[in-house]
């Protein structure tokens, strides 16, 4: 164990629940359009404060739920639609193997690398084919996982924190730079604008993070 | 890094550090967000995770003549790569069947991350391209609900299912699976003819009495001469063509090819290029009738055995003299003598070289002059057709090994069982180029419309209401006059509800009022089979799982009859893999050297093998007592007395001759659009499928072919981006500057995917802008060659 | 040592880049870099005829081109680092990235444009005559995507026997200058 930070032991695991609910905010934002219920649940129960200093998207995101009640949920609905889901062209399609394959479609290895480690985790797919494991849905959830389980243990230093240094250095961290690009050259919603450079940030502020714990 | 360093240098402040790193922080909270939980704990199994690279032969099922064999390599259910066919023979009668370069692409055709993958509903002006994402069962209420309503409102004749062959599969593909629903449950409209070869295929039974006029290709070995008329195989995949062309000109066989363009073709396996201008093909052909006879090069004992029409002493009863071919290319009528000298101001090709063309066809015993299916696609293609049956009857070249009855040369020696369907109760049939004219002023349309199945003088009974376009982009893209399309079907006072189903947003799917994700060959069973030349079936096998939510049309037509309450008449228990097998097992019965199922799945193709060429007509000329000619005189019709009492002697004469075309060389139109226009098949294209793969614009850009001596009248030069029009519509597309096409033409590759901008003009060079609804006058086929265009440099 | 080489029959090719493809596809090779590579060419032109009609002299063919793996392969000669080597067993030219610098001196010296850089590796990039294919009994993948079966891959001195020894044609360089392992049948326009 390695760490410049004060005391890790006890930063640590608040840290782990701060740094969860991160993965967890990103993937609501991703995972579908934004429904009313939606806005109203994070406006009344979210607290946000948090991400609020955390760079250009945090102050982004941040003053989009304290202004925006879903009256515009449509607006940005086409837009995530435009981005992420189509018809039509994708203007940012989700997933690794788009940015780090050489023909930019799906499948390509990083699909087969991050189903390796999933796997590795005895994790699988809950159906096949319904949606490609390198997804950035599931690469969040994943760490979702990595990081719950790594605060069930007691130590620092676990396979937990392994994997999700590997996740990151040799996985997210390669591809969700061009992945924010695609999404700022496309879009004008501040909603998902705000999602990505929240969502760069925070990768490279993770990845250099978990370092301080890996071994 | 230590993570003090980083906070320095990016935008996290250090006060939101500090705050994160202090135990007292509230969380960040998000009141039970939950969201959709994509992984589980592993479950118990005996295999680990598949490391196993499987390898399993299936084939494509698009619009392709070629339907080669695609072997997938598939690691824990991905496709990882693609091979193709590497038997041991290769042989004149078991050639391998290889992919092309569309073939080998199917990987980033089934994971383009561009396919559509959930149901949609069109939310927004219809035409605008605005969905919304739906449930499958939302979806196949809302095709219920309305297709019940529109039947009960308009009766069933409202239900069209539009000329789709994205999906060209053998067993069970929306097309068919259409016809079925619809035939259980009331009827439908129904089509005839294809975009493929309509005038063909209505012109050629005039000459012959069937459009089976082909013989195996093997045959062509035997040919000494060639003459692709029209016909481009190494870019319009048929069957095995282009291996057997290439055995033929080994054993000796002279290829010439007769076209607007040199094509890769004509590059690649012709002696000689005989450049004419489109439409003109007439003006030759009876020029060469002219040589043929004046030098008395043709075979009179096989015209006056087996033709009637040819001379004035062989015509049918009760036609007044003078109608004979003979007389129309002497010009003993009108006073025109069809000579070379005449011709070559019409079609642009040199009098010396269509004597040569003409002495050396007549000559070479046998010669094989293959009518291909781009010269019938013009507004006066059934003339085109019919006279390609003349010269090959006055040469004496039909019927015999190494010769060729021209004509649509359709051709078949195998078979596979073909899955029940349900006949269409109201059995009426429209010529399906006309789809947008039924939809507009369905029931002004008679027979004289080419309508079949209406009584005298009816009309049809009410106009198209409901569309079905399934897997195909002949709604919009590939039919005529974009524009003009765009408008009718935006109308939606007009077509009341279009159910799209697709791999891709095309064009086409843009009009959709539910749009469907369609899963891809891959993804299915089906049994793949060749246009007519190749001697192979192949199994289209299911190698992975339908990616999304991604259904075939027959799995969610299924969930449709269901609702509509006949779901047991319309599967009959079966699924598509059932229904591949039963094709399988009941062809085994009638043919029992076919492979079982369990082999098919081994092997993925099966070549029948036959030692010797199979000849069209080779009986009705062996031995034509007992096998007459399916005519009404029993005879090969140069002179056909069914053209001639359709009484529009002008349009359709009733032997075959140069009619000039509305939008021809010859035409008033060519003061204001003096280019005349084509398309051809493009080779990194089928149709329009690929159009959206860069590995294939790589391989073959969207480029018009403009001659050296029309670009540099306009100052155009290679490369540049043109502004091509005409009355139609507008189309911008960069020039290749190319003396491989005649001047005066200029050529556009059909298939890509209209692109208006803001101005309305389209930007990929979709051909279709340009093109008419007008159909040809027998055939009501599509003439989406014959067009007048000019072009400049655009701005 | 039998060296291998390259029959292209050009007189048949019919452009379709199926060749292309296969070879792509096979060595994984983004867009860019093509180790088979096919060009056309096209010469003459229309004249119009008093007649109405038109004479022309339009002359057209394809070339597909790869790798040569010549008996005096100037990339070997001149490569700094000594990572472009010709086998001893079958005279194929091949690249170790262990000691490829990505120089490109290969690229500049070679006349048929065989050697290509791959950005994503910084190294060059190569046809190796699919030696790995050649080891367990299969074709090349050129060779077995052909649709008119033009490419023919073999010990040279077999198939010079079998179709001569010409390696020269209009738009490749004189193949005085590196002893190309190559046989062509011409093409009735590419004759030189």
């Amino acid at each position: 164990m390695r760490s410049n930070v004060a005391n890790p032991k006890v930063d640590y695991f608040p840290l782990l629940e701060l740094r969860k609910n991160m993965y967890i905010l990103l993937q609501k934002l991703l995972s579908q359009p934004l429904s009313k219920n939606d806005y109203i649940q994070i406006k009344n129960n979210g607290n946000l404060d948090v991400i609020k200093g955390f760079g250009e998207g945090g102050e982004i995101i941040y003053n989009f739920f304290k202004v925006d009640n879903g009256t515009n949920s449509s607006v940005h609905e086409q837009e995530y639609y435009k981005l992420f889901i189509g018809p039509g062209t994708l203007l940012a399609p989700p997933w690794e193997s788009i940015y780090r394959g050489k023909d930019r479609i799906l499948y390509d290895y990083p699909s087969l690398e991050v189903a390796k480690i999933y796997d590795s985790f005895g994790l699988e797919l809950v159906e096949r084919n319904i949606e490609a494991e390198d997804h950035l849905v599931i690469e969040l959830e994943f760490m979702i996982h990595l990081i719950e389980s790594s605060s069930k243990e007691n130590e620092i230093g676990s396979r937990f924190i392994d994997g999700q240094d590997l996740m990151l250095s040799q996985h997210l961290s390669k591809w969700i730079p061009d992945f924010t690009k695609d999404v700022l050259d496309n879009t004008e919603s501040t909603l998902y604008r705000g999602f990505a450079l929240l969502l760069n940030d925070f990768i490279s502020f993770d990845t250099a993070y978990i370092k301080e714990f890996s071994l | 890094m230590s993570i003090f360093k980083q906070i320095k240098e990016n935008s996290i402040s250090r006060r939101t550090f500090l705050k994160w790193s202090g135990a007292s922080t509230a969380p960040l909270v998000l009141g039970g967000i939950s969201t959709k939980k994509y992984l589980k704990p592993k479950e118990v199994r005996a295999e680990k995770m598949e490391d196993q690279v499987k390898v399993i032969p299936t084939c494509g099922t698009t619009n392709c003549g070629g339907r080669c064999l695609v072997k997938a390599h598939v690691k824990d259910g991905k496709i990882i790569r693609i091979s193709t066919d590497d038997a041991e023979e290769d042989s004149l009668i078991c050639p391998q069947i290889r992919a092309c370069i569309r073939g080998r692409s199917y990987r980033k055709f089934i994971y383009n991350p561009n396919r559509l993958k959930y149901p949609m509903k069109r939310v927004g002006k219809r035409g605008e391209g605005k969905f919304e994402r739906i449930t499958w069962e939302e979806a196949i209420n809302t095709i219920h609900k309305e297709t019940e309503r529109i039947t009960d409102k308009y009766g069933p004749a409202s239900r069209y299912s539009v000329y789709a062959s994205g999906n060209w599969g053998g067993i069970t593909s929306g097309r068919t699976m259409f016809n079925k629903l619809m035939g259980l449950t009331g009827g439908y409209l129904g089509y005839h003819n294809t975009y493929s070869s309509a005038q063909t295929s209505i012109a050629t039974p005039y000459t012959y009495g069937t459009g089976a006029s082909g013989s195996s290709l093997d045959s062509l070995v035997n040919s000494k001469l060639i003459i692709l008329w029209g016909h481009n195989p190494a870019e319009t995949i048929f069957g095995t063509s282009n291996f057997y062309l290439k055995k033929a000109k080994e054993a000796g066989a002279k290829i010439y090819v007769v076209d607007p363009r040199y094509s890769d073709t004509g590059v690649g396996l012709a002696d000689e290029w005989f450049p004419i201008r489109p439409t003109t093909d007439n003006a030759l052909m009876d020029a060469m009738t002219y040589v043929i006879i004046t030098e008395n090069l043709h075979d009179k004992k096989f015209l006056n055995k087996y033709c009637i029409g040819h001379d004035e002493k062989h015509m049918p009863k009760d036609i007044p003299e003078g109608e004979s071919l003979e007389s129309y290319i002497l010009g003993k009528k009108d006073g025109v003598e069809k000579s070379p000298e005449w011709a070559e101001k019409i079609c642009g090709l040199p009098a010396n070289k269509i004597r040569q063309l003409a002495r050396e066809y007549a000559m070479a015993k046998p010669a094989a002059l293959i009518q291909g299916w781009g010269p019938q696609r013009h507004m006066n293609g059934e003339q085109i057709v019919r006279g390609s049956t003349v010269l090959a009857s006055i040469t004496g070249n039909v019927g015999k090994n190494g010769g060729w009855a021209s004509g649509s040369g359709g051709f078949g020696r195998t078979s596979v069982a073909s899955v029940p369907n349900v006949e269409n109760p109201l059995g009426i049939t429209i010529p399906c180029f006309l789809y947008t004219d039924a939809i507009t002023h369905g029931t002004d349309m008679t027979a004289e419309d080419g309508i079949i199945g209406l009584k005298e003088g009816e009309g049809l009974p009410t106009n198209i209401k409901l569309l079905f376009n399934l897997a195909g982009n002949a709604l919009v893209n590939q039919h005529g006059d974009i524009n003009k399309t765009k408008e009718i079907l935006e109308d939606e006072n007009l077509v009341e509800f279009i159910v799209v189903s697709d791999v891709f947003m095309t064009p086409s799917a843009k009009f959709a009022d539910i749009l469907l994700p369609s899963n891809t060959f891959f993804e299915r069973y089906d049994i793949g089979l060749p246009w007519g030349y190749g001697d192979y079936a192949i199994l289209s096998q299911k190698v992975s799982e339908s990616l999304y939510e991604s259904k075939s049309d027959y799995e969610w037509l299924t969930l449709l009859a269901k609702k509509m309450g006949v779901e047991k008449e319309f599967t009959e228990g079966k699924t598509e893999k059932d229904w591949a097998r039963w094709v399988i097992e009941e062809t085994r019965k009638e043919d029992p050297e076919f492979p079982s199922w369990k082999q098919m799945q081994k092997q993925g193709i099966h070549k029948w093998k036959f030692e010797k060429p199979t000849i069209g007509f080779e009986k009705e000329i062996k031995d034509p007592e007992n096998n007459p000619f399916p005519t009404p005189s029993g005879k090969i019709e140069i002179f056909s007395k069914d053209l001639w009492d359709m009484n529009k002697h002008e349009e359709i004469p009733a032997i075959p001759k140069h009619v000039p075309v509305d939008e021809g060389p010859e035409s008033e139109l060519t003061k204001k659009y003096p280019l005349q226009l084509i398309g051809w098949h493009y080779k990194r294209r089928c149709h329009s499928t690929h159009d959206n793969n860069p590995w294939m614009e790589e391989a073959g850009k969207q480029e018009m072919w403009m001659n050296e001596i029309d670009a540099t009248e306009r100052n155009i030069n290679d490369g540049d981006i043109t502004k091509v029009f005409n009355d139609r519509g507008i189309v911008h597309i960069p020039v290749k500057v190319t003396n491989r096409i005649v001047p005066g033409v200029v050529a556009i590759p059909q298939g890509a995917w209209y692109t208006p901008n803001k101005e309305g003009i389209d930007t990929r060079g979709s051909i279709n802008v340009l093109t008419t609804q007008k159909p040809s006058p027998l055939a009501k086929g599509n003439p989406q060659h014959t067009n007048l265009v000019e072009v400049e440099k655009a701005q | 040592m039998t060296q291998l080489g390259f029959y292209i029959d050009q007189a048949r090719c019919i452009g379709c880049k199926a060749c292309v493809i296969a070879c792509k596809d096979k060595n994984d090779n983004p867009e860019g870099v093509n180790f088979r590579r096919v060009y056309s060419f096209e010469e003459g032109k229309f004249t119009k005829d008093n007649n109405g009609s038109f004479i022309q002299n339009v002359q057209s063919y394809f070339l597909s081109i790869s790798c040569n793996h010549c008996d005096v392969p100037k990339c070997v000669e001149n490569c700094p680092t000594t990572a472009m080597y010709k086998r001893e067993k079958d005279g194929v030219v091949v690249i170790d990235h262990d000691k490829c610098v990505g120089c490109k001196y290969c690229e500049w010296n070679c006349p048929y444009g065989a050697p290509q850089y791959n950005e994503e590796l910084g190294k060059m990039t190569k046809c190796d005559l699919c030696v790995d294919l050649l080891a367990e009994g299969q074709r090349p993948a050129c060779e077995g995507a052909c649709p008119v079966r033009a490419i023919e891959i073999g010990p040279i001195d077999e198939l010079r026997k079998k179709y001569g020894d010409n390696a020269d044609v209009k738009g490749l360089p004189s193949s005085k200058i590196t002893k190309p392992n190559l046989v062509i049948n011409a093409h009735k326009h590419a004759s030189n």
